[in-house]
Formats: structure tokens, sequence, C-alpha cells
């Protein structure tokens, strides 16, 4: 389930964002606006698309590496993210919206619940001590 | 979103974004911010126009001054880009795609 503030929530739930969350764990590419770019493994990703990266190598406009155990990287400084081989992107992005979250109880299990039964016992008894008087 | 396919033409266009909705899953032109372009097929989009673009081609143009004759020499470089997530902060305009060379 993705934790952040509501509005971080709201974009999730809203927006290509869920996309870019969907590639954490994965090694990814991504584009800076300064012409440079970063490669890492993508640690996590918040609501404003900030990416956290473990193990990434910066490359600078004039080709020169660095390397980094961990790199944040702000959002904004986005500009393209390169999209690993995925079966479908609509696919993807309904896996990671339903990451997660809880799913329904089912209704048979409600029915034979034990807090169901001892109410249905309980009641079974004044029924039939009623009877009784 | 691929799924509205068919009802593309019985969708009405109350707002711009849905012009573009018209556009899912075909090529499309993509102008962007430092003299860059995209050609790709739109697989999906929202309202900040972040978008994916599926077989990318993005053209970069640079000019140069030439040192002897001090006119404007235009070089472009393009990349394909298999499956691209584009941030909407970048874009300038959306269109079908335009014929180059013509």
């Amino acid at each position: 389930m993705f934790i952040g503030t509501a509005k971080e929530k709201f974009k999730f739930h809203n927006t290509l964002l869920c996309l870019v969350q969907a590639m954490q764990g994965k090694n990814i590419t991504v584009d800076l606006r300064n012409d440079s770019c970063i490669c890492g493994r993508v640690a996590s990703v918040d609501g404003f698309m900030n990416i956290t990266f473990g193990n990434a190598v910066y490359c600078d406009p004039q080709g020169n590496e660095y390397q980094f155990d961990d790199l944040f990287l702000q959002g904004r400084n986005i500009r393209y993210v390169h999209i690993p081989e995925t079966d479908s992107i609509l696919s993807t992005i309904q896996k990671e919206i339903g990451r997660g979250k809880k799913s329904k109880p089912d209704r048979n299990d409600i029915k034979n619940s034990r807090k169901v039964k001892k109410a249905m016992k309980q009641h079974m008894e004044t029924v039939a001590s009623l009877e009784m008087n | 979103m691929a799924d509205d396919g068919e009802n593309v033409s019985v969708m009405t266009v109350k707002e711009p974004l849905d012009l573009i909705r018209l556009s899912l899953d075909e090529r499309i032109y993509v102008k962007m911010r430092n003299e860059r372009e995209l050609r790709g097929k739109l697989h999906a989009y929202d309202q900040h126009l972040n978008m994916v673009l599926g077989d990318a081609e993005e053209t970069i143009t640079t000019v140069e001054i030439d040192e002897e004759t001090y006119e404007e020499v235009y070089r472009t470089t393009k990349r394909n880009i298999p499956m691209l997530f584009v941030r909407g902060d970048g874009v300038i305009l959306v269109s079908p795609p335009v014929r180059v060379g013509v």
C-alpha cells in the first residue's frame, strides 16, 4: 500500500506516478533535465516522483561516471524514465494500484465466523429459555 | 485506457485533454523543451501530460556556428528507446505525427 500524505496518495491514484512506483526494485535509467543520466536500482519513489536509488551510477553530460551507494533524485529534475521491457503498461499499472490493498472478506467467512456462531448460540439459548417459561 | 478503443467513435470531446485520448495507441509527435522532439506510440497519459511512449524516437537539435563562415549549422541527433516515460513538465505540444522532410 502506498504510504504518504493525502496529496501524494491522490497523485499516486490519479496520475502516471503509479507507473514510476511500479519500477521499485528494478534497474532503470533516468534522463535528467541537465542532460545527465542516472542508472541504478530504484529503492523507493514518493508522491512527488522523487526517487531514491541504491547502487547508482551518475553520468554527467561530459561523459564522466560517478558511483553512488545511495542516491536521492528530486522529481522535478526528471526528463525521461526508461521503462524496462514489460508485457503491458496497463496491467503493470493495475497490478501496482491493486498491490497491498486489503481484499474484502468473504461473505461466507463472515457467516461462519466464531463471533457469529457464538451470537447465534446465545440467541437460540434465549429463545429456548423463553419457550420453557 | 487502451480498452476504450472501440468507444472512441462515440466519445465526446469536452475538454482539451480528450483530444489526446483520441490519439491513444496511435503514433504521436511531442515537442519538448530544449529543442527536443519525440515520436512514438502513445500508451498512456495523465493530466500533467506525463506520457508513456512506445518505440520512441528522440530528435535533439543543436545549433553550432561554423568557425569559418559564421553560419548557423543545425545538427540533429537521434536515438531510439523501446519504452519511455516522459515527465509532463517538459512537454510543449502534442500532435499527430508530422511528416519529416516534406
